[in-house]
């Protein structure tokens, strides 16, 4: 369960979210969408402890953890996918899955677990992260993330540059996880097709608040409400 | 015949010897990214702790190999915990604050121990090949440098402290995202990286005497030899210390000692001309 009340922060004197409201339920599924400079990357690095919070709460699972430094937010069960697939460049798939493993000071298990549910993975372990297409990388990003054995996920644009069938593979492998793990999401996306197919709740980020909230049942019926939100009219 | 294993052997050191002034700022600099002007001093505070405490009576290789790491290690844990950590990484203000370390503690060495070169004798005495005599504490210097080397290499490949340690110099903002304590993790890197420092600082002492103000023959080299190396730290400080050490000593022997340092300075230029990213920025990129 994650919520967000009244939540504001920025880059140095730069307020960026100007009171940010969002209410996740357990294994529920919500996507902020927006153009580009709306404040979505923002609220999901602030959300994971990288930015300072000027103002507002944020409860993880009953936990107040506004304050809390990244590590600690992994270890209350914060699982984030940075957008620009976030992978250690200079480091073996293999190694990437073993430190996402250890690095919250739990003794490393077996990698076959995560293999069997990204078999796409298994030939490219002993490859150096630099060396994966954008598509890989994010298959890479995301088993890490899962490695770490998150109850919510902040996913920031998972499918951004990739190729239509890492959009289908990733968007299968999500809604397993949903439906299986009962993994809480929020996703920061453009792709309004993916948000649409993946979330129960779809909400339009503008100047850094929500601007509106829509089921997304709603959008896959017509989606014609929503593009008329995200170009910027009232 | 006897001469050209002399002036081999002689090679040899000067290599080592620039690997273990090196390996400390390869982890403080080449890992961590912070530029810690006060080096020289940290080696300066390992010789003077090795020096005093052998002085006082205590057993000569626990000072040189336990108590001058310790001492410098314990001095770089409250300069990462009271400077280093509060300056955010601001390039300026790091070079600054570790400048003025670094002439706060010359100035307290030559007020509390004075300007006087205090040292030991190197250990071990001398081996003869044929009509040239070398020290034995050479082959030390040398085994004490592929042995800290290796250990490094070792911990940081096949280790998990290692593997943390190296996803977090990679990337802190990742690696927290992950659940592993940077912060934490960045000390411990700084507190290695100076007690490496001291135990160079100590292992070079017998041979080279120290002075309050010793730092600085070590500190460019030391810088020069790190930014060559490249962005993979370790293996390329080895190298460029391999490929320094070797130009300074065999120009040295052609000619005279400062002829070395110039022809140190030359091939550095020559080489950060040719690969601007340094050694590992074009090859070994998977090394560590």
């Amino acid at each position: 369960m994650l919520k967000v009340t009244g939540l504001c922060a920025g880059y140095g004197s730069v307020p960026v979210l100007a009171g940010v409201n969002i209410d996740v339920g357990p294994g529920a599924a919500m996507a902020v969408l927006g153009a580009n400079g709306m404040g979505k990357t923002t609220l999901m690095r602030a959300l994971m402890g990288f930015l300072t919070v000027t103002a507002g709460q944020f409860v993880l699972d009953g936990r107040d953890i506004t304050a809390a430094p990244p590590q600690e937010r992994a270890r209350a069960g914060l699982g984030y996918v940075p957008q620009g697939r976030g992978i250690f460049g200079r480091m073996t798939v293999r190694d990437q899955l073993r430190y996402a493993m250890i690095a919250k000071g739990r003794p490393a298990g077996t990698l076959s677990g995560i293999l069997d549910r990204f078999p796409v993975l298994t030939p490219l372990l002993d490859r150096a992260g630099d060396a994966l297409s954008g598509g890989e990388r994010q298959m890479v990003a995301l088993a890490c993330c899962l490695c770490t054995g998150p109850r919510t996920l902040l996913l920031d644009e998972p499918t951004e540059g990739l190729q239509p069938s890492f959009v289908d593979q990733i968007l299968e492998l999500l809604l397993t996880l949903k439906r299986h793990d009962t993994l809480t999401i929020l996703l920061a996306e453009q792709n309004l097709d993916f948000a649409a197919a993946l979330c129960d709740q779809v909400s339009v980020m503008r100047k850094g608040s929500i601007a509106a909230t829509v089921p997304a049942a709603a959008i896959r019926e017509d989606s014609t409400n929503l593009d008329l939100l995200l170009a910027g009219d009232p | 015949m006897d001469h050209a294993l002399v002036v081999g052997l002689h090679l040899l050191h000067a290599m080592a010897s620039l690997a273990l002034v090196s390996v400390g700022l390869a982890v403080i600099f080449g890992m961590l990214r912070v530029i810690n002007f006060a080096h020289g001093e940290f080696l300066m505070v390992g010789g003077y702790a090795f020096v005093l405490s052998a002085g006082a009576g205590l057993n000569l290789w626990v000072a040189m190999l336990v108590v001058a790491p310790a001492a410098v290690g314990a001095l770089g844990f409250l300069v990462e915990r009271f400077v280093i950590r509060h300056l955010h990484g601001d390039i300026i203000a790091t070079i600054l604050a570790t400048w003025g370390l670094s002439l706060f503690l010359i100035g307290l060495a030559a007020t509390v121990l004075g300007y006087h070169q205090q040292g030991v004798a190197p250990p071990f005495g001398t081996v003869q090949f044929g009509s040239y005599s070398i020290g034995i504490y050479t082959f030390f210097v040398m085994i004490v440098a592929i042995v800290t080397i290796v250990s490094l290499f070792v911990w940081l490949r096949w280790s998990r402290s290692g593997l943390l340690v190296r996803g977090a110099m990679q990337d802190p903002e990742l690696a927290a995202a992950l659940g592993a304590d940077t912060r934490r993790l960045r000390t411990a890197m700084f507190v290695l990286g100076s007690a490496l420092s001291g135990l160079a600082g100590a292992v070079l002492a017998p041979l080279a005497g120290v002075l309050p103000e010793i730092g600085a023959t070590y500190v460019v080299k030391a810088f020069i030899t790190v930014i060559s190396g490249g962005a993979t730290a370790l293996t390329g400080t080895t190298l460029a210390a391999a490929l320094f050490g070797f130009t300074s000593q065999a120009a040295a022997f052609l000619s005279r000692p400062v002829v070395g340092e110039v022809a140190l300075l030359i091939v550095a230029i020559v080489l950060l001309r040719l690969l601007p990213t340094g050694i590992t920025g074009r090859y070994f990129r998977k090394a560590l």
